[in-house]
Formats: C-alpha cells, sequence, structure tokens
C-alpha cells in the first residue's frame, strides 16, 4: 500500500444511482445503480485501468472522477481536496483532473476552430497563463500532441479522428493538469491511428509526469500500459492488483472469463488455452441479483454466493478479489 | 419540418483532412469556418437566389418607397384626387387609380413598409425570446423546465386568429408596435420548443461535457457551446415564419382589427377593395399579386434555409 501523499486521487464508497420509476402515478420507485460501492487510488504516475463489459460502470466512475456528475453516495480526494466542498476548490481540482472523452467527433465543438478551442480552457482559468501568451501556449500544446501549428485556424471537420482525438488531448493538457481520466480514448479509432495514440499517451506519461485512468475494453491495450488493473462488474470492482500479477494469475471468475475471452494472435497458444464462455446476460443494473452479483453467470457458484456479499480481499501483494471461493479454486 | 436533432450530423462528414504533421511544402490555407461553407452553398443555390433577390428587392421597397414609387413619375400615395376615383391605368399611373383618387402603384409600394416591419419585429423579438426561453429551460431543465412547458400549453390553447382579434379590439390601439406586440405573444411559443428540443440534443453532447469538465461556467457553456450549435432549427422556423406573419397581419387589417386607413397597408388596400371588386378588380388584384408574391419569396428563402441545413437533403 503506498503512503498517503503518494496517492493523487482516492475515491471511498463511490455510489452512483440513477433514480427510475415506472410509468404511472403509483409507479413503483427504483435506481440504476450504475456505481455500488466502489473505493479505489490513483498513486503519483501510475496508469491504472478500469475494464469491463458495457454498462459495468466504468464510464459512470469517470465522470464521478471528474466531477461531471456529483456521487449518489461517497467521496473524491485529489491530492488532499475534496471534489463538491466549495466552488473554489472544484475550480481548483478541475486543473489538476481533466478528462479525454471517447468520440472525438462529438467532444470537438464544430463551430470553434483549434486555436479556439485550445485558448478556451486558458481563458477559463485566466490566472493560468498571461493573455499575451496565451498564442505561444497553444503552438506548445499542439506541438505536444504531435499537431502542426499551421493547423490552428483550421476547424475540427477537417481533421481526421485520431487528430481530433490529438486535439481533445491538448485542450485536456491546456490547463497543466496531473492526472487524465481517460474514457476509452481510443475505441472510436482505427487500429493503426490507435497505437499512435496510445504512444502519445504513453510519450506524455513520460514527459509530463502524468497520472492515468484509463477506460478500456480492449485488455491488450490495457496490458501494454496498465501499471494497475481494477475489473468491474456490475458497478463493482471484483478484482485488482498489478497488471501482470491480473493477467498471468486471475483469481476471481468473471476476470479469468474476461480475459480468456481476449483474442490471441499465437496458434500454440490458442489450442491450448483455456477458454471460458459465459452464458447469459449482464444483469440489469436497476436489481442485481442478491450475494455476489456474478452468481447468474458463474459457473462455481454456490448457495452461498446468493446469500452473503463478497469483499475485496487480499490474495498476493497488492493483488485483491471479491469472491467467496477463493481458497477453493 | 424535419427533425431538428439530426442538424449537426452534417458536421460528421467525413472530409479528407490534413495528415498529421502536414509536409512543409503545404500552403497554410485559411480554413472556411462550417457557417460561411453553409452560407457560400446557400447563395449558389439558385432555389435561393431567386426568392433571395426578390426578399432583398422587397426589402429596398420597404426602406426607401420614395424612389421605386417615383418611378413612374407620380410617387405620393397621398397625392389623391377624388375626380380621378376608380380610373383604370394611364400614362404614368400604371396600377390605375383607387376610389380615393391615390395612385395605386404608390400605394402599393408604399404598401410594403408595414408588412414587412411588422414580419421583422414579430420574427426577432419572438426569435430572441425563444432563443433565451429555450436555452435556459433545455440547459437547467427541471422546475423551470416545467413551468414554461405548461406556460407555452396554455398559449397553445388559443385560437391564434380568434386571440388576436379579441386583443386587439380590448387594445383599442391599431399601430405597427400593437399590431406586432400581438402577433409575437403567439409566435414565439412553438420557436420555443424547437429551441428547447435543440438544446437538449446539444446539451449531451461530449463538448459540453469537456467545457464543463475545464470549470466553464453555465453561462459559457450556453452561450459559446450550445447557442451556436442549437440555434439551426430556430433560424429556419423563423425564416419559414416571416411568410406566415405577413399573410396573419394583411388578414389581421382585413378584418379591419390590424392596421387601419389613413395607414397605407396591403390590407387595408385589399379591404377597401372588396367592396369593389366588380367594377375596379385592379384593386384587388395588384395588391394581392405584391402580397403572394412576398409570402412566397419568403416561404421559399425559408425552404431553402431548412434543406441546406438538413444534411438529409444534400
Amino acid at each position: 500500500m503506498s503512503s498517503p501523499s503518494d496517492v493523487l486521487v482516492r475515491g471511498s464508497g463511490l455510489v452512483k444511482h440513477y433514480p427510475t420509476r415506472e410509468p404511472g402515478l403509483r409507479g413503483a420507485k427504483g435506481a440504476i445503480k450504475a456505481v455500488d460501492g466502489v473505493d479505489l487510488h490513483l498513486a503519483r504516475g501510475e496508469c491504472l485501468a478500469l475494464v469491463g463489459e458495457s454498462g459495468c460502470g466504468k464510464s459512470t466512475l469517470a465522470s464521478l472522477l471528474t466531477h461531471l456528475e456529483p456521487p449518489t453516495g461517497g467521496s473524491i480526494e485529489v491530492n488532499g481536496s475534496r471534489w463538491g466542498k466549495d466552488r473554489r476548490t472544484d475550480r481548483q481540482i478541475r486543473r489538476q483532473i481533466q478528462i479525454v472523452l471517447q468520440d472525438p467527433y462529438s467532444a470537438l465543438n464544430p463551430r470553434m476552430t483549434i486555436e479556439q478551442i485550445l485558448t478556451e480552457p486558458l481563458r477559463i482559468h485566466s490566472d493560468l497563463v498571461p493573455a499575451r501568451d496565451h498564442s505561444r501556449r497553444v503552438t506548445e500544446l499542439l506541438e505536444m500532441v504531435g499537431l502542426n501549428d499551421s493547423h490552428r485556424h483550421r476547424y475540427p471537420h477537417e481533421f481526421s479522428g485520431g487528430q481530433r482525438q490529438r486535439i481533445c488531448i491538448a485542450r485536456a493538457l491546456a490547463v497543466t493538469p496531473r492526472i487524465l481520466v481517460c474514457d476509452e480514448p481510443l475505441s472510436a479509432l482505427d487500429v493503426s491511428v490507435q497505437g499512435q495514440i496510445l504512444e502519445l499517451f504513453r510519450d506524455l506519461r513520460e514527459r509530463l509526469g502524468l497520472s492515468y485512468v484509463f477506460i478500456s475494453h480492449d485488455l491488450a491495450v490495457v496490458r501494454s500500459i496498465a501499471d494497475r488493473v481494477a475489473v468491474m462488474y456490475l458497478g463493482r470492482i471484483v478484482e485488482q492488483g498489478p497488471t501482470e500479477e491480473i493477467y498471468e494469475r486471475p483469481r476471481h471468475p468473471y476476470t479469468r472469463a474476461l480475459l480468456s475471452s481476449a483474442p490471441v494472435t499465437d496458434p500454440a497458444v490458442r489450442e491450448t488455452r483455456e477458454r471460458i464462455v459465459l452464458t447469459g446476460e449482464v444483469p440489469s443494473p436497476a436489481n442485481p441479483p442478491s450475494g455476489c452479483a456474478f452468481r447468474t453467470r458463474c459457473w462455481l457458484a454456490t448457495d452461498e454466493c446468493a446469500t452473503t456479499v463478497p469483499v475485496l480481499e487480499p490474495v498476493f501483494q497488492g493483488h485483491e478479489a471479491a469472491c467467496l471461493l477463493l481458497g477453493d479454486h | 419540418m424535419s427533425d431538428p436533432t439530426v442538424t449537426m450530423a452534417s458536421e460528421r462528414t467525413p472530409e479528407p483532412g490534413p495528415t498529421a504533421g502536414a509536409g512543409p511544402g503545404r500552403p497554410s490555407r485559411r480554413s472556411v469556418s462550417p457557417a460561411r461553407q453553409m452560407l457560400l452553398d446557400l447563395v449558389t443555390r439558385p432555389r435561393f437566389a431567386v426568392p433571395g433577390t426578390l426578399v432583398l428587392l422587397l426589402a429596398v421597397i420597404a426602406v426607401f418607397p420614395g424612389p421605386i414609387a417615383g418611378f413612374f413619375g407620380n410617387g405620393d400615395p397621398l397625392a389623391c384626387d377624388l375626380n380621378r376615383s376608380g380610373l383604370p391605368a394611364g400614362e404614368g399611373h400604371p396600377f390605375g387609380f383607387d376610389i380615393q383618387g391615390c395612385d395605386l402603384y404608390a400605394q402599393v409600394i408604399y404598401g410594403a413598409r408595414p408588412s414587412i416591419t411588422i414580419a421583422v419585429i414579430v420574427t426577432v423579438t419572438s426569435t430572441l425570446v425563444a432563443m433565451a426561453l429555450g436555452l435556459v429551460a433545455g440547459y437547467y431543465g427541471g422546475v423551470i423546465d416545467t413551468i414554461l412547458g405548461r406556460g407555452i400549453d396554455l398559449f397553445y390553447g388559443f385560437p391564434f386568429m380568434l386571440a388576436a382579434i379579441v386583443i386587439l379590439t380590448a387594445l383599442g390601439s391599431h399601430g405597427i408596435w400593437a399590431v406586432s406586440g400581438t402577433m409575437a405573444a403567439f409566435c414565439w411559443p412553438t420557436m420555443t420548443r424547437v429551441m428547447r428540443a435543440s438544446v437538449l440534443a446539444t446539451r449531451k453532447l461530449d463538448y459540453v461535457k469537456a467545457a464543463r469538465a475545464l470549470g466553464a461556467s453555465d453561462l459559457r457553456i450556453m452561450v459559446r457551446h450550445i447557442l451556436p450549435n442549437a440555434f439551426a432549427p430556430v433560424l429556419v422556423l423563423a425564416s419559414l415564419t416571416v411568410g406566415g406573419i405577413i399573410a396573419g397581419e394583411a388578414s389581421l387589417t382585413y378584418l379591419g382589427v390590424g392596421l387601419r386607413a389613413p395607414s397605407i397597408s396591403w390590407g387595408v388596400q385589399l379591404n377597401t377593395a372588396q367592396s369593389y371588386f366588380n367594377s375596379n378588380p385592379n384593386l384587388l388584384i395588384y395588391p394581392s399579386l405584391f402580397l403572394c408574391v412576398t409570402v412566397l419569396s419568403f416561404v421559399l428563402v425559408g425552404d431553402a434555409v431548412r434543406d441546406i441545413l438538413d444534411p438529409k437533403s444534400r
């Protein structure tokens, strides 16, 4: 466990419920439990990957970390300051943690030039860079993400997906954050472009000392960039630990199934590897199963799994898993 | 009207963009903004250019009626001589004379001003009101949205003509401002709804999220990000509304609750002409011809604007 000063982001007991209501005056009230009790921490300079199926709450967690939405419960501290305390604190935290969104096609205002897009953060945080240096700063940002300065007067529609994602990254970097939350930043891009952007993330991390919360469902990408992996299922973290440890020795049945679903290029390995195919659908987060949320699709589930909620338990150095049957397999 | 929410999809059409780190030999051209590109597309279309020219001509007539009315030498609409009442067209008087013995051509030309003035006042005020209210309602939602929504429902409950007649009769004033105010009161609700729907669609886009993550204020997000990307459908509706307002104003005036003599307007002229149609059909034909062409031009301009903003019709 890292010492408190090394922890840049700490989320405790995070819960996000979206209220729902059946139609009609007496419609039953319920809630979609998008994030349902998550504790996580991010160390300085670390890259933490969040993996899991669609709808498991990864993106909601990203919104909570960047305070795009307030949590229903729990709190998040960024570098010692708590989100939502007051406006001034929030403003300061915004400079430390920024988000890169999934779809670069909708993440840039089509009516603004690149220069306007990159100058806006500097205008919002006007004490960051004096106005006369804005132009120079834009040049700097463009170079930082590998774009040509001559692009500054162009509009987003003139760029390819990869270039737009570079612009999005430059915009996030404009306020000199320490942390980037990347919400599936590669999944809208072509495979060849994915590699370039991934390389950019690596490069920026080295040059600027950034820490990442990297959300992805591409397990190969995660393995190549992440120091630590947290696997989510139905709004909870079911297993987390150092990347190699998780990939080599997954303990939670869901992680094992997830990893075995990734395509393998080596034919020799393909013949021999364990292949677990899950049956059934992900249960609705509005009405998750009792006990362990994964039990409805787990091939190992016992009666106990229906009654007891498993908590994360340490299995190895920094490696934790939430399964009642850890000792049995 | 086509679905306003799809308008922005036009920005997504993949275009061959410059490659990363473009080569040194590349001439650095200044880019054309999407809005300017649209304007260019619009002006070069015959379907816009023809009615657009007519609208421009009508605007010139409305602003400078004098020289145009005087084209045939008798430009004063109030130089009337009862001796010439109802005389047919003659030298220097191409449309003939009305019942008061005034030159009909000059009257019709001067009649454009109130119609177009009212149309512009009504359209501009309702568009501004709709943008402001739609922006606030769509962005904040919740209680504000509900109250505004029910208020708009209330306005939908009145039949427009009936309500306008009642209000104008009650007001007792028949000037341009009274007529414009009454029409604007029934014009903004539809536009506000369209604006609100468009804001709702824009608000969820990622660039709004990104701006919020950067710490942009609500005002900045609304003015810089949502408004420029959400007002296109309202613009279309506004340009289509102009024609309707001109026709509506003429109807109200014809019914006797809008502008009244001695104001010069097409509605007033039509109102007078109805009694003399058998003996002097030109009194009815010329003002209605101008009215029709004006309404048609504005509607066609609105149509062209809608087409250009709707990616599906490109």
